[in-house]
């Protein structure tokens, strides 16, 4: 396309008139970037000139007036400690004197009660002397009460009958319990005081019982993991199916109990609508009766001559040989007869195959000859009867197994 | 876009030195920072003054033995050590001890007596102004994010299985045995023995030979002999063990499934050049070699002591000898730490044993996919550790030391 022909598209006005029977000159003097040729389409309009814009090469240096804020290597001690140990950080700006160090805080401790004098008697218990009672107490608030590893740091007087994890939980919360008994004495409980002491309850022998159900969980094999796990969804896929039946039933209750207009009446409410009802109802009462008769038209039309010629023609034992048949309705062009196969949904069909299979039977029949493909049709749709009628069951099944 | 990391930083810099030492590689560097700055090699000659570094013990001098200050994980000769890690303090990170506090590592199992050595050794022979202990195992596992993980650190000498429980070790669950890299590099050798293969180390080869087919004689190799040099036993092992060392580095991987023949006949071998240029391809010995750190009766080329468990076994000895509500939770997090733990293979293979141990459980497991992340959790845990805010109220300070003497280390350091 050169330059007239988009201007002629463009409708814009010629350079000139005659140029198009010739051919077109190439003029100018050679460029070396461009072709001739090329320069030629551009016309006379030149490739507008690129601005190169003085490019900045760096990004010019930010104007900042302040100062680096100062930054000290200041000593500082953590009241954490008692040592006074003078340790030394770096801080913004300069360091501040008698400020308590931000890390403080977070040093906490669990409150465990020591054993006085005149406790030692009420917290007695058998097989615990209150060396070893003190020494758990004191484990016990240098860990924080993590009684794994409490339990790890125990060292047994007796080395004969080590003591279990549970007999130091058992002792601990024992002597707590009694504390706290030995300091409300005399006094009325307070709500606190009573829901504490509810919680230092220790069950030591559903402890242990629980701990073993947890081992022996631990314990199972792969394959019962596997079988578990395989259970569980089983169950959930059950759960689901009864929740899903149970909505199904409730709808359905729901219903019964209350049917509801499926629209307005209101339309009909005058001497209008009443016409027009009546109208539409007759309507639908010619048109069932048309049916009606259409359909029961072609079965009382006599057969063509030909076809009454082409049957006197042949026998029955033919008419069966060549597969020919009068009564089905066929459509124009050539079929297969494999084609009349019927076919279901695909979860349906899925169904059908395999029960096909079961039977030892293809999925469908290698000839198919007219009595086959007859009977054909006649199993797979008694088999789909029975899968219906097989889903109807277990559904009435669950529903009874759920309604007992 | 993800959201922005929750400011969960508590950190404090006060400019404290970390101070890892292992029985192969010694590593000091500042705290707050990713990696150490000095590692150094714990062998050192032994000379007045001793000669340390990777740059000048590996020069052959007549007559020069090498020593290793270091035995079952923990100092042995305090001597040796204290001037290595001079060294790496002073001469390689060019600072004093006696200006920065000191965090150092020990192993799970270090004695009472080790600890109050190496109190001491701080406070009177380095003049630190306060000091610390830590387990190696609590670092690594704080250097993997956690408060509570199996560690399980497959070092030069030791190997070891210790579970952390909100940054505490439980001792009567800890176990360690001596499969690590050492261990490797002796099956390597008994394994090259037995093929009639010698050793020779880089410092004795002249000029090597070239163009050599596989298993054909390096006769054409100019090799110097040891006797002339003067060399001593002790430097010829070591020079050795760094040829076995890259060996084993190229060449050794562990089966993902326990090793069979017929598995390990499949894999392409591997080819190795010994320094005087005679190769060889590698074939299943690639495997079986390393197949002694999961089961070291069946395959360990040399001997071991009886109860010696693979790595797998030690994981799950040590996640059920604890208590069981703890038992989910380390499971769930393992952490695998140390050089050894990086031969191929080795992670995926703990993985699909513990599998297999632990039907119960759910596994998981942690491991640092940085080549220098997994040699140096230890020391990067103490860097980490010792750059807390919180962490400043447990140095152990010079006058504390003084006031209550080396035992406070017991009672500070859990």
């Amino acid at each position: 396309m050169d330059a007239k022909s988009i201007r002629d598209v463009l409708n814009l006005p010629g350079k000139s008139e005659s140029p198009a029977a010739k051919r077109p000159k190439i003029e100018g003097k050679k460029h070396e970037s461009i072709q001739r040729e090329l320069y030629a389409l551009l016309g006379d309009n030149s490739a507008p000139t690129m601005l190169q814009q003085p490019q900045k090469q760096f990004k010019s240096r930010p104007k900042i007036q302040r100062k680096p804020g100062p930054w000290v290597w200041a000593p500082f001690t953590n009241q954490a400690r008692d040592d006074g140990l003078v340790l030394h950080h770096w801080v913004k700006g300069s360091a501040k004197e008698d400020e308590e160090y931000s890390y403080v805080k977070y040093n906490t401790k669990i409150e465990i009660p020591e054993i006085s004098q005149d406790a030692e008697s009420v917290i007695e218990q058998e097989g615990w002397s209150i060396d070893e009672t003190k020494k758990l107490l004191a484990l016990c608030s240098e860990y924080d009460l993590r009684w794994v590893v409490i339990f790890d740091r125990w060292t047994d007087e007796d080395t004969e009958n080590p003591r279990k994890i549970e007999d130091l939980q058992e002792r601990y919360y024992y002597v707590r319990q009694k504390l706290l008994e030995m300091k409300t004495t005399g006094s009325a409980w307070t709500a606190d005081q009573l829901s504490l002491y509810n919680q230092l309850d220790y069950p030591k022998e559903k402890e242990i019982a629980r701990k073993e159900y947890l081992e022996g969980l631990m314990h199972r094999t792969p394959a019962e993991v596997t079988e578990e796990e395989a259970l569980l969804v089983e169950a959930r896929k059950l759960e689901a199916a009864m929740k899903r039946m149970n909505e199904e039933r409730e709808e359905l209750l729901r219903l019964l109990d209350s049917p509801e207009a499926a629209g307005s009446i209101a339309k009909y409410s005058t001497s209008q609508g009443v016409t027009t009802l009546a109208a539409n109802l007759m309507q639908q009462g010619q048109n069932k009766k048309k049916k009606v008769e259409s359909t029961a038209a072609p079965a009382a039309e006599r057969p063509q001559a030909s076809v009454a010629f082409i049957r006197k023609k042949i026998s029955a034992r033919e008419e069966a040989a060549y597969g020919i048949s009068w009564k089905e309705k066929l459509h124009p062009g050539i079929q297969l007869r494999s084609a009349k196969f019927p076919t279901f949904k695909a979860s349906v069909q899925q169904k059908v195959n395999s029960i096909l299979g079961e039977l030892g039977l293809p999925i469908r029949p290698v000839i198919p000859t007219d009595r086959v493909t007859m009977k054909f049709e006649q199993l797979v749709n008694s088999i789909v009867m029975l899968l219906e009628a097989k889903k109807a069951v277990d559904r009435l099944n669950t529903e009874i197994a759920t309604s007992k | 876009m993800s959201s922005p990391a929750p400011a969960v930083y508590g950190g404090d810099e006060i400019s404290a030195i970390v101070l890892d030492p292992g029985s192969q590689w010694t590593r000091a560097g500042f705290a707050g920072e990713d990696s150490p700055k000095a590692v150094v090699p714990t062998d050192y000659i032994v000379h007045d003054p001793p000669f340390i570094g990777d740059d000048y013990i590996h020069v052959p001098r007549s007559g020069a033995e090498v020593a290793n200050p270091m035995a079952d994980g923990f100092v042995s000769d305090w001597d040796g050590a204290v001037k290595i890690w001079d060294y790496a303090v002073t001469k390689k990170l060019g600072v004093s001890f006696s200006d920065h506090p000191l965090l150092m590592t020990e192993p799970a199992w270090t004695s009472t007596a080790d600890r109050k050595k190496a109190v001491e050794i701080a406070f009177e022979e380095l003049q630190v102004p306060a000091f610390y202990l830590a387990r190696s195992s609590v670092c690594a596992c704080f250097a993997a994010g956690k408060a509570t993980a199996l560690v399980l650190d497959v070092g030069h000498k030791q190997m070891s299985a210790t579970p952390v429980y909100d940054g505490l070790i439980l001792k009567k669950s800890s176990f360690h045995n001596g499969l690590g890299g050492d261990f490797l590099s002796k099956q390597i050798a008994a394994k090259l023995a037995a093929q009639d293969i010698t050793v020779t180390p880089y410092c004795l080869v002249s000029r090597k030979a070239v163009q050599l087919d596989p298993f054909q004689a390096a006769d054409s190799a100019v090799v110097k002999s040891a006797a002339d040099l003067g060399l001593t036993e002790s430097f010829l092992n070591l020079e050795k063990e760094r040829v076995i060392h890259e060996f084993k580095e190229s060449v050794c991987q562990v089966m993902e499934v326990p090793y069979n023949e017929g598995g390990a006949e499949t894999r392409p071998p591997r080819p190795f050049e010994f320094p005087d240029g005679y190769n060889i391809n590698v074939t299943t010995d690639r495997f079986t070699t390393s197949e002694a750190l999961f089961n070291p009766k069946g395959y360990s080329a040399i001997d071991v002591p009886k109860d010696t468990v693979g790595a797998a076994k030690m994981v799950y000895d040590s996640i059920m000898s604890c208590d069981v509500d703890a038992r989910a939770n380390l499971a769930y997090n393992i952490v695998i730490t140390g050089g050894t733990s990086l031969v191929q293979g080795f992670t995926e293979r703990v993985q699909q044993e513990l599998f297999g141990l632990l039907p119960g459980l759910k596994v998981r497991i942690y491991a640092a996919g940085n080549s220098s992340e997994r040699k140096y959790g230890g020391w990067i845990g103490g860097s980490v550790l010792s750059s807390l805010g919180t962490f400043h109220q447990m140095w152990i300070s010079k006058k504390e030391y003084e006031e209550a003497g080396s035992s406070i280390v017991e009672k500070r350091c859990k």
